[in-house]
């Protein structure tokens, strides 16, 4: 393989990585033939050690506990904006009305997310007061910049969306939920090329924001070389056994929009950038999935903290 | 250890007529167990060794666990090559994990043949 080569695919590593094993990894793809096979494999090890940034390595036992949990609730905001937004203003509100268990199901995923916004905010206030303390006293502001990421992002996305609806004199917020469909959009909305680009910008505010919202968590915990309060047990148990019940929830309301309401359910009218209420609902469902086992293996990391 | 990060793939069926195993840990701490190695050498090693040839980002993915798990150490480096060679940690785990598939081994050898 040739020097530029090497050095190319070097660089992908993560920076701590390449620190590390940078130069004899370059000397080592120096020695090795330039195989389409050989660069492939280059490419899933950059991929798994970019993977492996986002876990909790290095961490006592309450750090990873924290992580989970924050990363498990990232992924259920996500999962319960998708299916909000999904389902809001469609002829599926109408079907929850005429069936029981669809709004009952509907009903467990909204005060759920109440229980767990709870949770959340026993979890998150002692910590963060505690990081702002610590922060200060040690004049730690790249602890500081990293708490201030998330309402930071938060913000931005808002102002976005509201600047973009101003923008389109107050006749369409940039939503990725309200693009297309089976629907005719009224002629006051800005063009469909319009929407397109303004939906997915919106998409790639939140995305990012949720990625860079959970390396932020992970990042805080990780600078945090301070006792974390270990009154936090409870709090984990609600936040795991909430996320699972909105995951339940999720799951049953499609099973019964599939049973009481089919054709509006694989129906376009407020899917993800166009799609149908059902793969929108697949999307949501896999995020409550993946938050359910987050949350329930950092509540498990809570409880092993003591031996820590 | 911790976690387990054994992976025995066969993905064809000449890889299983030739008894393809690839477990890359394991693989380059038997690479290691005659003496410190550079990756290109362990990747050459482990060929002649299993019949598996390594590549380089799985080779450094499993040299990067090994380290942090501290069963492999690295030396000073010899021409801008950086050999490893294994602790005593790492030592005890080979034979550990050796034994068992040496166990295995035999047992399901034994019922092979005895069918």
């Amino acid at each position: 393989m040739n020097r530029k080569l090497a050095e190319f695919l070097t660089s992908l590593y993560p920076r701590r990585w390449r620190q590390r094993y940078g130069e004899e990894f370059k000397v080592l793809l120096q020695d090795h033939s330039a195989s389409f096979a050989s660069v492939f494999n280059v490419f899933r090890g950059v991929l798994h050690q970019h993977l492996l940034f986002f876990s909790e390595n290095n961490m006592t036992t309450i750090q990873r506990s924290i992580v989970l949990m924050g990363y498990g609730y990232l992924a259920a905001v996500a999962g319960g904006v998708n299916l909000y937004w999904t389902v809001d203003d469609t002829p599926l509100v109408d079907a929850m009305h005429s069936h029981t268990l669809l709004l009952g199901c509907w009903m467990l995923v909204t005060w759920a997310s109440f229980l767990a916004l709870a949770a959340v905010l026993a979890i998150a206030i002692p910590i963060v007061f505690a990081t702002i303390r610590f922060a200060l006293r040690a004049r730690r502001r790249d602890l500081l910049i990293r708490l201030a990421i998330p309402p930071c992002i938060g913000g931005v996305v808002l102002l976005w969306i509201i600047g973009a609806a101003l923008w389109n004199h107050s006749t369409w917020a940039p939503l990725p939920w309200a693009i297309t469909g089976d629907w005719a959009a009224p002629a006051s909305w800005p063009s469909l090329h319009v929407r397109w680009i303004e939906g997915c910008i919106t998409l790639m505010l939140i995305g990012g924001g949720l990625i860079g919202s959970a390396l932020s968590v992970k990042q805080t915990m990780r600078l945090s070389n301070f006792p974390l309060p270990h009154f936090l047990k409870i709090p984990t148990i609600i936040l795991a056994g909430s996320i699972v019940l909105m995951a339940v929830g999720v799951a049953g309301w499609g099973l019964f929009s599939q049973q009481y309401a089919s054709a509006t359910f694989h129906a376009r009218y407020g899917g993800l950038l166009g799609s149908s209420t059902f793969v929108s609902w697949m999307g949501s469902l896999s995020l409550f999935v993946a938050a359910a086992f987050a949350a329930v293996s950092g509540a498990k990391r809570a409880f092993l903290s003591d031996i820590d | 250890m911790k976690r387990s990060t054994q992976r025995n793939v066969v993905s064809t069926d000449s890889e299983s007529e030739r008894g393809y195993y690839s477990d890359p840990p394991l693989l380059v701490l038997a690479s290691l167990a005659d003496g410190p190695k550079h990756g290109h050498a362990m990747i050459e090693d482990i060929f002649q060794m299993s019949g598996t040839r390594l590549g380089p980002g799985t080779l450094y993915g499993a040299i990067t666990r090994l380290e942090q798990q501290g069963l492999i150490e690295p030396l000073a480096p010899e021409e801008r090559r950086y050999p490893y060679r294994l602790t005593l940690k790492g030592a005890q785990v080979l034979r550990a994990k050796l034994s068992t598939l040496q166990r295995f081994a035999r047992v399901g050898l034994r019922r092979l043949e005895a069918k």
